[in-house]
């Protein structure tokens, strides 16, 4: 297997760098045959994953138009070769990619713009399972209610956004113009989730961002209404959980009580 | 022998609400494996629901049975259980590899034709063939490329991985017109050196032809040279189960459907002419 191996290492070296010593090992008469011939391979390989990456961020590709976004591709295909057997998972560091590169990362918008698409397409073929209906949570014995945990549904995410990263998408969508960028002094809260078959999200108040961070690190309902406290009066905590859960509950946000036995 | 499936089409997102709906003459469909390697959702709920109503194969392109690197049982336990939850009529992949050292990079590379890269091939199809349960058909692929190193033809290649792994085989009619083109070999050759008992399934599909050499990219009608050339195998095949693989400008179902009677056709024509 020696030969295989030099043979395609060789080959791969060359579509991803360009690197001529598979060249000795090709057929065909001439240099220019020859590389005209290997290009396809190289041509191919970055056009195809560019046009991946076009698909999964479709949004950010409005944003920043073809060119750019071509040139972004490109970066992140020589940064980022892929892993991954199922080219679904290749452009899962895109928002990183922009947050670490210095003349994206000035932008800040552009990184959480991609966070966001991302998201959204992980919850699109996040795993299935049927949510929590109300009258299971109304089933639940008032003794067990302190120690109350829940397992959230596998598509939901929370993620707090420092841009208006969101309304820059939803302009685009409306094939409206886009808002100019903006960065808030505090950010904002999004639970992103899938119902049916399609993906959904929403912003979040301050105190259900807090209480649905603490649901997703495995707090207990007490432990939610004791928290709130910094929001509500102490007395009215109770009512205030027991909303946020009734509402998180319809939007099929949790796929299981987790009874303390 | 298992009586052939039939006349089938690749199974495409943009279809799935048509499918359902309009329940096309469509003998089976062929589902990209990878496309159904995700956790849950719309992919999967779709496959599920056509295939209450047809028979499905699975197809892959990640396998990368020629590699230098070791199989990926990661990807093999995935697609065993895929297979488990579709029971389809096969699984296929390609002769080729997509990467090494770890890096995969979603293209379908030739192999040298050596024993060397036989010998290799063969085994992993039979490790595959082994975890799997089942045996593997093998596709050949369109290439720009050949190798100094190769000793044998195609064909030879082909069909000796075939033979030492007791797989079958997936012949691409429009790749072998393809790579015939690019490479300058006949390709009725190519046809009579592939033993007869083990071709499973065809794939007919266009190209683009760009003058001194042509690009596989499987987006638009089947020219007249690969009809003539699948009516060709057909002769020599028999009644095997034949797709169109469309992967890019995807027209409406009708049109496909439509093209897939131009298969029907010709197929009968040509069976009929083998029974003469």
């Amino acid at each position: 297997m020696k030969q295989l191996a030099t043979t395609e290492a060789h080959f791969q070296d060359y579509v991803l760098t360009g690197n001529p010593a598979i060249d000795g090992e090709i057929d065909g008469d001439g240099a220019e045959f020859r590389n005209a011939r290997l290009a396809i391979y190289r041509d191919a390989y970055r056009l195809r994953l560019i046009e991946v990456l076009g698909n999964d961020y479709d949004v950010l590709h409005a944003y920043l138009g073809d060119d750019s976004f071509d040139a972004l591709a490109a970066e992140y295909v020589a940064a980022h070769p892929s892993t991954f057997r199922n080219v679904r998972w290749f452009g899962g560091r895109m928002a990183d990619f922009l947050d670490a590169t210095p003349r994206y990362a000035n932008h800040p918008e552009l990184g959480e713009l991609a966070r966001f698409e991302w998201s959204l397409g992980m919850a699109f073929d996040s795993p299935d399972e049927d949510p929590v209906q109300f009258a299971e949570v109304a089933g639940v014995p008032p003794e067990a209610w302190a120690d109350l945990r829940f397992r959230p549904h596998p598509s939901l995410r929370r993620m707090g956004l420092h841009t208006n990263a969101v309304a820059i998408w939803k302009a685009i969508g409306d094939e409206a113009d886009p808002p100019a960028a903006e960065t808030f002094t505090a950010p904002v809260a999004w639970a992103i989730w899938r119902k049916q078959h399609s993906p959904f999200f929403r912003s979040l108040e301050e105190d259900e961002a807090w209480a649905l961070g603490a649901l997703l690190a495995q707090a207990s309902f007490g432990e939610i209404c004791a928290g709130l406290c910094e929001w509500v009066a102490e007395d009215a905590a109770p009512a205030r959980a027991a909303g946020l859960l009734r509402g998180w509950v319809e939007e099929g946000w949790i796929a299981e009580l987790l009874i303390a036995a | 022998m298992t009586a052939a499936l039939g006349f089938g089409l690749g199974l495409r997102t943009d279809h799935y609400e048509a499918i359902l709906e309009s329940h096309p003459r469509v003998d089976w469909f062929e589902a990209l494996s990878e496309n159904y390697l995700v956790p849950g959702g719309k992919p999967l709920y779709y496959l599920d629901r056509i295939r209450a109503d047809y028979p499905i194969v699975l197809h892959g392109v990640s396998l990368s049975i020629g590699s230098a690197d070791p199989l990926d049982r990661d990807y093999l336990k995935a697609l065993k259980q895929l297979a488990q939850r579709v029971e389809p009529a096969w699984v296929s992949d390609h002769l080729c590899w997509t990467g090494v050292a770890g890096k995969n990079l979603h293209d379908l590379f030739p192999i040298p034709y050596t024993e060397e890269a036989v010998e290799h091939v063969a085994a992993r199809v039979r490790e595959v063939q082994d975890f799997l349960g089942r045996r593997i058909l093998l596709e050949n692929v369109s290439s720009y490329v050949t190798f100094r190193g190769s000793e044998m033809s195609e064909w030879d290649f082909l069909s000796e991985i075939a033979r030492r792994a007791d797989c079958q085989v997936l012949l691409d009619v429009n790749n072998i017109y393809v790579s015939a083109f690019n490479h300058g070999f006949d390709a009725l050759e190519f046809l009579n050196g592939i033993p007869v008992e083990r071709v499973r399934q065809i794939h007919l599909a266009g190209h683009s032809n760009c003058g001194t050499h042509i690009i596989d990219t499987h987006d638009a009608e089947i020219i007249n040279a690969v009809w003539d050339l699948y009516a060709t195998a057909v002769r020599r095949f028999g009644n095997v189960a034949t797709m169109i693989e469309r992967d890019d400008h995807i027209p409406p179902l009708a049109d496909l459907v439509a093209e897939l009677g131009r298969a029907r056709e010709i197929a009968a024509h040509s069976l009929q002419a083998k029974a003469a």
